[in-house]
């Protein structure tokens, strides 16, 4: 695993046949600026994507030795738009991961006039149930004037040429729904309107799409691990075989340069269930393309995030986005990826 | 290589700074400007020895923040980031002096298109720009922006014509549409610089620092006269004593003596005390120039004859005692751009009759605006250099005067 620690999945995937595929778009679609948190899912023996195009591009000095004027992390908005919008580019890619065709999902039937600044789906896990393809990530932007963000499926089909948002299905927090922001479930693919909310200790929500209303019908927490950070939602959670569910989960350390400005870095972990919901295993924390590291701390310092995973043809796919900037499909041979959950 | 190959190449080498920045490239060039941004950051910030590669990733950083649109303090401290990390290099002073373009900070536009030009000369380390001549566009730019006045029409005149790079058709008539636009100098002086472009240098030319004039109307009675020192002029119209005068060279440097008239007493006043030759305030109209120059004690053969005296130059060119002087050159401003054409036409006739040739006609300050005849006595048009005996309807006074462009 020496490689896997110094220079990250990526690098590890590769040098054991796997591949990188590098995802871009035309400019005229996203004006250049940042397309991340890619979702793959195969829906019907499509390879669909969902990538999160945003108004921003992040500026990320991760050796802090180039900084923007607003420190190493700056999120850079054109600058006279104060919002984050967010826009949702649908993909249908060949066995090659090349893309045959990308266009942005239509909203404009159940967009709302904004209550914030935080515009549109964010971070939208791509998957279906009952046949029904959706989206589901957190809105931020009609609940009121302060942020309050929920979970969100958003039901999608490609209907007249193009893709376009079929219903708006808005998620409450368990009750008392009290809380200011919900984000980062994750469906479970193999269980209908089931999310794993939470990872450690692990919380699963049903959500009843008709009434409108969550319970929790997993959570148990005397389970809770002892491990270095909050486990936060990343890809969806997929069936690993007849005994195990699998996701990638992320963590966060947000933490400031000398002078106190944000900086921050990401770090990915495979997470394994049992059919019961407890952890039965985890990876040590990886990340999938890294460069710099910190020489005290051994901090590798980045910012990534994968939202999408997908089994096929015994392969591993796993996309991910890079700063906010990129997207790339990781594939990984099966074999490959079994070792890296054996021996991470 | 291909996005897909330089991909692999990274991953395999990821601390690898000269294939990450291969890579950000890749991307720069199909527009993903964002991914192309997080390479060229993260290899400037990963490089620790080559400073022209952190120079390029910070400043085609810049540049694709730039395409972004609406992000200029970013592209701001990108290209000072490439400025301090090489800041003797010409193309990151030319990335911030066009950024000042954008965003009409005229005075950052011209401080780096000025710092830009210092180092111009620098070998080329392959980063697309423009070179030289942009940043003299930018420098002219800047000057006229930040005061609207002559200095900075000037520069877009000197881009023209007094140019040290080569340029194109298209630029030139791009730089023509600018000076229509904000309009053509007022007055273009010669300089010791230009000495290679006058098409008939005389005697002392190198001595001549500057001129005076406004279109080197001295310059052209010098060269007709090649230089020659001690001559006698009449200066009906004198103006300021220096400033677009026509015979401050003549005697400050070539020791000429005359008479010169101006009606505005203030102007008078000013000339007898920065001149030494002879002013006298009185109004054109009312001189008889014979009894002037008969009691002035003039030769009969006077060197040098202005009538510039606006609307009235033609009753005062009327008034000239050619019966009895006669003057080698004489220059009368017939304002033909403004006024009657019959007082261009009574003037040429009342010169031919006194014996005088049109060496070149309508002389104007900008390609479309004659304003000006310049005359000869035919007892000494066999003397004057062939070059400036042009038959042209009209004369550009810088075509007229200097050779073709560098």
């Amino acid at each position: 695993m020496h490689d896997m620690h110094l220079y990250g999945l990526a690098t590890f995937a590769l040098k054991r046949g796997g591949k990188l595929h590098p995802i871009t778009l035309p400019s005229e679609l996203t004006g250049e600026t940042g397309i991340m948190n890619p979702s793959i899912y195969m829906h019907n023996g499509k390879i669909l994507m969902n990538i999160r195009h945003v108004n921003y591009t992040l500026y990320h000095s991760e050796g802090k030795k180039w900084p923007h004027q607003f420190g190493p992390l700056a999120y850079i908005h054109p600058e006279n738009d104060v919002t984050l919008t967010t826009y949702n580019i649908m993909v249908e890619l060949d066995e090659n991961m090349q893309i045959k065709h990308a266009g942005r999902i239509n909203t404009s039937e159940l967009d709302t006039d904004p209550t914030w600044t935080f515009i549109g789906l964010e971070d939208g896990r791509l998957f279906s149930w009952d046949d029904r393809l959706f989206l589901c990530g957190v809105r931020r932007d009609c609940y009121d004037e302060h942020g309050k963000g929920r979970m969100e499926m958003q039901e999608i089909d490609f209907v007249d040429g193009e893709w376009k948002e079929i219903s708006r299905n808005p998620i409450p927090a368990p009750p008392p729904d009290k809380t200011y922001c919900e984000k980062n479930w994750v469906p479970i693919l193999d269980m209908p309107y089931h999310f794993v909310k939470w990872t450690n200790p692990t919380e699963v929500i049903k959500f009843n799409i008709d009434e409108g209303t969550t319970e929790t019908v997993v959570l148990d927490e005397k389970n809770k691990r002892k491990m270095p950070r909050d486990l936060r939602g990343g890809t969806q959670v997929l069936r690993l075989n007849d005994e195990q569910r699998i996701t990638i989960s992320h963590e966060v350390d947000l933490g400031k340069d000398v002078f106190g400005r944000k900086d921050g870095h990401y770090v990915h972990r495979a997470i394994v269930w049992d059919n019961d919901w407890n952890i039965v295993h985890h990876t040590q924390e990886f990340h999938f393309m890294g460069t710099q590291t910190d020489p005290v701390t051994g901090n590798q310092f980045h910012i990534e995030f994968a939202t999408g995973m997908m089994f096929h043809n015994n392969k591993v796919y796993i996309s991910y986005g890079l700063q906010d900037n990129a997207t790339f499909i990781l594939e990984i041979p099966g074999h490959v990826f079994t070792e890296f959950l054996e021996r991470a | 290589m291909n996005l897909q190959q330089l991909v692999n190449e990274h991953v395999f080498d990821p601390k690898n700074t000269y294939k990450m920045f291969d890579l950000a490239r890749e991307y720069d060039k199909l527009e993903n400007g964002a991914a192309a941004i997080s390479f060229y950051i993260r290899c400037a910030d990963l490089e620790d020895d080559d400073k022209e590669l952190q120079y390029k990733c910070m400043i085609y950083a810049g540049l694709a923040y730039a395409r972004q649109e609406r992000r200029n303090y970013t592209v701001l401290g990108l290209l000072q980031h490439a400025v301090s990390i090489l800041p003797t290099r010409p193309e990151a002073h030319y990335f911030l002096s066009k950024h000042g373009e954008k965003t009409t900070d005229w005075r950052i536009c011209l401080n780096h298109a000025l710092l830009g030009l210092e180092f111009k000369d620098k070998k080329d380390i392959g980063i697309d720009w423009p070179g030289e001549k942009e940043l003299w566009f930018l420098r002219a730019s800047a000057s006229w922006s930040i005061s609207g006045v002559e200095y900075g029409r000037q520069m877009f005149f000197d881009l023209l014509y007094r140019r040290t790079f080569r340029a194109d058709k298209s630029f030139d008539e791009y730089i023509i549409g600018i000076l229509n636009n904000i309009g053509w100098p007022d007055a273009t002086t010669y300089s010791k610089n230009d000495k290679d472009l006058f098409v008939a240098p005389f005697k002392g030319i190198e001595d001549v620092k500057k001129n005076y004039s406004k279109h080197f109307q001295d310059m052209f009675v010098l060269a007709c006269l090649d230089g020659k020192r001690k001559g006698t002029y009449l200066e009906i119209g004198a103006g300021n004593p220096f400033t677009h005068n026509n015979t401050a060279l003549l005697e400050t440097e070539f020791d000429w003596k005359g008479i010169s008239i101006e009606w505005s007493a203030h102007l008078a006043y000013d000339f007898a005390q920065r001149r030494s030759n002879t002013i006298i305030n009185a109004n054109a109209l009312e001189i008889d120039f014979e009894d002037l120059l008969v009691k002035h004690c003039m030769e009969n053969t006077i060197d040098f004859l202005q009538i510039d005296t606006d609307e009235t130059s033609i009753q005062v060119l009327r008034n000239m005692p050619f019966h009895r002087y006669k003057f080698n050159v004489v220059q009368f401003e017939h304002d033909a751009y403004r006024l009657d054409d019959a007082i261009r036409q009574e003037a040429r006739q009342i010169m031919r009759d006194a014996g005088y040739e049109i060496v070149a006609q309508n002389i104007s300050f900008r390609p479309d605006v004659e304003y000006e005849d310049w005359f000869v006595h035919r007892d000494i048009i066999d003397n004057i250099p062939q070059r400036l005996i042009k038959s042209d309807a009209k004369n550009f006074f810088w075509d007229y005067m200097m050779k073709g462009k560098k």
